[in-house]
């Protein structure tokens, strides 16, 4: 598990690289700048990940388990909202309905497209995973359905919710820059955004790369915490 | 017969694809909405007269802009997606490798802040913004074709023709590709809910599309500096439908040619 860690963090590098190399041949100093006002960012969308993924993993793993059952309901509407709210025109309502408001609120605003996406995911991988063969054998060998759901199925649903983590977090990064802009956080999203408006190309690419960077390796712990979950991904 | 199920004594596989299409409701709730959008950017013009600046009318006169655009961007990001796919699979090998490795590095980046970038060190423009939309959805889509191309390119009549001694390459052109139009339609559908997502997001911090050009972006961009955000609910609702019915469409279309053979 270490080795494949190791490996896919190494993936990364030379993407890390490069963004870092062209952060500091544009912007020299702001390089340094937009990594200060980096953390800000990263809180936003990390909280609203884990928020988004605590909501929508459960709902999801419900709606796949009763798919026509009230249990099921939340879930089934949860995900079907999803492509329909982007995390940035979730962050222009919430602002236009409170004017304003705490950073908490821009998280929990931020949350809800990560959570309707885990919510699909999650639905789908379940119900893939009950049909699956490994299920099949379980039981054939008499293993109670409880525990083929929670040491076989939901662990292989929740694999790849996990994987598509990374994703969720570059979608997740254009709400970060509207919302640090419109609530007044001093992050990487809100000096990108500033920057670009100014047309001030140094401060714009280095924030960029900046942002890029932080969706890299997000996306690099997802696939780790997929191996993790899934021993077929650690063996491919 | 069931709605969904290939009989090929009747049926040729258009038609099933077709069938299992109408069968999917929301993906045809998804195309009644989008042509519902559509007619109503039609209407707009008789109200605008009295109500021209009634913030509904404006949402509606600014659907057809919007659409085109997202329309535009994402065929463009489509056929970009689909060539780069097509021509790693064509070429194999480690240059297919490099050509995946690169789309998956691009892809895995947050490609909605180009087109604000764009706009803002390049100035804005029509052109501009259609570029870079196409740009930040493309690399999405040419993970999609290669991955469709090499899932069915395994199939028994393309070993059939590589059996007869056709090259690889012959075997794309002749073979997969012909029978791939709807798999690989089904692969880059998502790249126009991607562009209007994109767009929209451009112009909702103020660097999409130009003035006087409006968008359902730059409408809710404008709202959010409004009083009360005034006029915000009617582009931003006109928006989630739009994504809605797109993406439902896209799932009727993915529905409609399934993975197992039929």
């Amino acid at each position: 598990m270490l080795s494949f860690a190791a490996r896919r963090l190494a993936g990364v590098l030379p993407g890390l690289a490069l963004l870092a190399a062209l952060a500091v041949l544009v912007a020299g100093d702001g390089a340094a700048r937009a990594l200060a006002v980096l953390p800000v960012t990263l809180g936003l969308v990390g909280g609203a990940l884990l928020l988004g993924l605590l909501a929508g993993v459960p709902l999801g793993l419900a709606a796949g388990r009763f798919p026509h059952g009230p249990l099921g309901a939340p879930g089934t509407a949860l995900a079907a909202l999803g492509p329909a709210v982007p995390a940035f025109l979730a962050v222009a309502l919430v602002f236009a309905a409170g004017r304003g408001g705490s950073g908490g609120l821009l998280v929990a605003a931020l949350a809800v497209a990560p959570a309707a996406e885990a919510a699909r995911i999650a639905r789908g991988a379940l119900t893939a995973a009950l049909d699956g063969g490994f299920v099949l054998a379980a039981r054939g060998r008499g293993v109670p359905a409880g525990r083929v759901l929670r040491r076989h199925a939901v662990p292989a649903a929740l694999a790849p919710v996990v994987a598509a983590a990374g994703g969720m977090a570059g979608a997740l990064t254009a709400g970060a820059v509207l919302g640090e802009a419109l609530f007044g956080l001093p992050g990487a999203g809100a000096l990108f955004l500033e920057a670009a408006r100014a047309g001030a190309v140094g401060p714009a690419v280095a924030a960029a790369a900046a942002l890029g960077g932080m969706v890299l390796v997000l996306h690099a712990l997802g696939r780790i915490l997929r191996g993790w979950l899934d021993p077929r991904e650690r063996a491919a | 017969m069931d709605a969904g199920r290939f009989d090929p004594t009747t049926d040729t596989p258009a038609q099933a694809a077709r069938r299992r299409f109408a069968a999917h409701r929301p993906a045809v709730h998804g195309v009644g909405a989008l042509a519902v959008l559509t007619v109503l950017g039609f209407v707009e013009p008789l109200l605008a007269g009295p109500f021209a600046t009634d913030p509904i009318v404006r949402a509606l006169d600014a659907g057809h802009t919007t659409l085109a655009l997202a329309l535009v961007g994402g065929t463009l990001a489509a056929i970009v997606g689909a060539g780069w796919g097509v021509l790693a699979v064509t070429i194999g090998g480690r240059a297919e490798r490099r050509l995946t490795a690169l789309a998956q590095g691009l892809a895995a980046l947050p490609l909605a802040l180009l087109p604000v970038l764009a706009g803002g060190l390049l100035g804005r423009g029509v052109d501009l913004l259609i570029l870079a939309v196409a740009a930040a959805a493309a690399p999405a889509a040419a993970l999609a074709t290669r991955t469709t191309l090499r899932a069915r390119a395994r199939r028994e009549y393309a070993m059939a023709a590589r059996a007869a001694g056709l090259t690889p390459a012959m075997v794309l052109w002749r073979h997969t590709i012909p029978n791939l139009a709807g798999p690989l339609l089904a692969a880059v559908w998502p790249v126009l809910p991607r562009a209007l997502a994109v767009e929209s997001f451009a112009g909702v911090v103020g660097l999409g599309a130009p003035a006087p050009v409006d968008t359902w972006g730059t409408l809710i961009g404008g709202a959010l500096t409004a009083p009360f955000g005034a006029g915000l609910l009617a582009p931003a609702l006109l928006l989630a439908a739009a994504l809605a019915a797109l993406n439902a469409v896209g799932d009727g279309v993915a529905a409609s040619f399934p993975e197992e053979r039929p």
